[in-house]
């Protein structure tokens, strides 16, 4: 198997990144995407009023705050120019784009491997090493299955996974993004060179 | 509530006694620490904005 050169990976990530935010205007973050649809699958769509517009909204809105706060606190400060819109930060809420997404990066790594001439379904990740550390197929599906939980579950307490942190956030200077990206590259940097030492 | 964001004067309170306060009472908190869905027009003192009756003429 020719593996493509290091830095066209790069390259493609960035693509990948900023044609998302381009046909989507949202922020790429994978892991986002995919606590949606689980939700979505939990609890159903998000009960939105589809009948309140965005002025019923503004409307609405201060109408509240006058009732919990007074009436002082609800006076909107007039803009000086028109406000640009904001930066979208949060997970992607829109389950049929969700699922295109998922499809297109499966599809998109069987065809990157059926360009390698690499195409072989199998259990494992066709390491010799991962395989003389681990065992047979049955347990590297075993230890395949925890690790994924183990990421997932990191993903959520950090807030994102390495797209929405290590590519956008990082990309945007954003501080937890950097400390993010630090924390799970230095793991894995880390447990290379012990497994490299020691096995 | 991004797209209501500019409208500071408005949501400078909530955040005060929400976002930089007591944010385990905010019932968008709540709901996204929970794993669950959070609509648009819920507030966080739990109510959940209606469009508003038309003024009697």
């Amino acid at each position: 198997m020719t593996y493509w050169p290091w830095w066209l990976g790069g390259v493609g990530l960035a693509l990948a990144a900023v044609l998302h935010f381009v046909l989507t205007r949202r922020l790429l973050a994978v892991s986002g995407r995919f606590s949606t649809l689980v939700d979505r699958a939990r609890h159903g769509e998000a009960p939105d009023d589809p009948e309140l517009s965005h002025d019923d909204l503004l409307a609405a809105l201060r109408a509240a705050t006058a009732e919990q706060f007074g009436a002082s606190a609800s006076t909107p400060e007039p803009p000086a120019e028109p406000a640009p819109e904001p930066l979208p930060t949060a997970a992607p809420n829109d389950a049929g784009t969700s699922l295109v997404f998922f499809g297109g990066v499966a599809l998109g790594a069987c065809a990157s491997a059926w360009l390698a001439g690499a195409l072989h379904p199998e259990v494992g990740i066709g390491s010799p090493l991962f395989a003389s550390l681990v065992g047979g197929t049955g347990r590297q599906a075993v230890v395949l299955t925890l690790g994924g939980v183990l990421v997932g579950f990191g993903t959520r307490m950090a807030g994102g996974c390495t797209s929405g942190h290590g590519l956008v956030g990082v990309s945007r200077l954003q501080k937890g993004s950097l400390l993010a990206t630090l924390a799970f590259f230095g793991a894995g940097v880390l447990a290379s060179l012990l497994i490299a030492r020691f096995v | 509530m991004f797209s209501l964001l500019s409208l500071s004067g408005t949501l400078a309170a909530w955040k005060h006694r929400y976002c930089n306060g007591q944010y385990t009472t905010c019932e968008r908190y709540r709901l996204s620490a929970a794993g669950r869905s959070v609509p648009q027009n819920l507030m966080p003192n739990g109510v959940l904005l209606k469009k508003l009756a038309a003024p009697a003429k």
